[in-house]
């Protein structure tokens, strides 16, 4: 009773916020229209901002994801010494304000050989930094939950190299994190705002920066764009995890044959 | 002289000593159990000889060579460890057959022999299954 409460009260919490801004939209003078959002099929901005977005989060996704699954076994398996420092290392992004990153990374990246400020190249790896925190969590929660250890090993004593090891054994056990850190990475860079701003600002706008500037001159369609976000965000969620699902079982025996 | 060598193989993890001065001979074809009580140094003794730990002195022979320095996967020793650590992502054939397959023999000899060995341990319908 209490636990149903509780759920209850959490989805309250979610969900009205949305349907404050659902209602919000829909409705002018009373009656139901869909006008802000047809709006939206007429504006060739909507669609390359997205673009820009989706663009960001998936380059981070792959990059992110790959560059710490790979690192965390290899300091898993060849240096464990490195343990400590690596977990030092995927935490400052939570604590380093994000206006503080932006500004390091203007002062290190405006100046040849690594002029990259405005570039979109500059805004994923700068993200990238920022979902190391999920992606070392997940993985490390992976490694510990199958003994990959063990299992490492005996792919090793059967003749299997390193590479072959994490490959065939280590990536497919890790599957469930890493698929969900990729989502909470996806999700992550779809609302960033700040290093956008600071970093690429219109030079590769991205659907937040857009969404920010439309609130101000017309709120009732700035408002029908967070909604079209929520949507779009989730329905790539959903397409990642259904892509994951069918990934790991390919993957294992044929990739290497 | 023997096929596998044990000499003089010493470890120890900090301040406890796993091994000290074991020495074994084993000729080709010959069955040998370590029987000794929990801790004495039976797992590390064999994770010494497929490579996964060095020895603090010592040495590992087979045929003749030494194996100092020669990485576990190109040992060639099989090893059956304490967890079974079956492949979870894996079906029990495809645990059966990684082996050959990470050797690359053709994928025919693979399928065959994993099916006779399936046969030979009394499972011949579980190939397509995992392990949990
Ligand atoms: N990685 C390690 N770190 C520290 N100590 C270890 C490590 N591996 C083994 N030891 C210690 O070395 C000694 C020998 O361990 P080992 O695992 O070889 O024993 P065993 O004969 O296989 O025991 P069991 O019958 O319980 O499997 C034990 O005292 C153990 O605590
Ligand atoms: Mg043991």
């Amino acid at each position: 009773m209490i636990q149903r409460l509780v759920v209850a009260l959490f989805f309250l919490y979610l969900l009205l916020p949305l349907s404050g801004i659902l209602g919000f939209t829909l409705l002018d003078g009373g009656r139901l229209t869909l006008a802000h959002y047809r709006q939206s099929l007429g504006d060739g901005e909507f669609g390359a901002y997205m673009a820009h977005s989706l663009v960001l989060a998936a380059g981070t996704v792959v990059l992110g994801v790959s560059l710490m699954t790979f690192t965390t076994f290899w300091v898993h398996t060849r240096a464990r010494a490195l343990k400590p420092l690596l977990e030092l290392t995927a935490f400052l992004p939570f604590v380093v304000p994000a206006v503080t990153l932006a500004l390091g990374l203007i002062q290190l990246y405006s100046h040849p050989p690594l002029a990259l400020t405005g570039t979109a190249a500059l805004l994923v790896l700068a993200y990238t930094v920022l979902t190391l925190p999920f992606a070392y969590r997940a993985v490390e929660n992976g490694l510990a939950a199958v003994d990959s250890r063990t299992l490492s090993e005996a792919a090793q004593s059967l003749g299997a190299g390193w590479w072959r090891r994490f490959l065939t054994v280590i990536v497919p056990n890790l599957w469930p994190g890493i698929t969900s850190a990729a989502l909470l990475g996806f999700a992550l860079v779809m609302g960033e705002f700040t290093l956008a701003l600071f970093l690429v600002g219109s030079a590769y706008e991205t659907y937040p920066l857009y969404l920010n500037q439309v609130w101000r001159t017309d709120p009732k369609y700035g408002a029908a764009l967070a909604v079209l976000s929520f949507l779009i965000t989730w329905a790539s969620s959903v397409a990642i995890l259904w892509a994951s699902r069918r990934a790991p079982g390919q993957m294992q025996g044929a990739a290497l044959r | 002289m023997a096929f596998l060598e044990l000499e003089g193989l010493c470890k120890t993890f900090g301040h406890a000593a796993a091994l000290s001065d074991v020495t074994l001979s084993v000729e080709r074809g010959e069955l040998v159990s370590l029987l000794g009580p929990s801790g004495c140094g039976k797992t590390t003794t064999l994770r010494i000889v497929a490579g996964f730990e060095t020895p603090d002195r010592g040495r590992v022979l087979l045929d003749g060579r030494d194996l100092t320095g020669v990485s576990p996967e190109r040992r060639g020793f099989g090893m059956v460890f304490q967890q079974y650590s079956l492949f979870p992502n894996m079906t029990a054939a495809q645990n059966i057959g990684y082996g050959l397959r990470v050797a690359r023999r053709p994928s025919q000899e693979v399928r065959r022999r994993v099916g006779e060995l399936l046969e030979l341990i009394g499972l011949p319908d579980a190939g397509g299954r995992y392990p949990h």
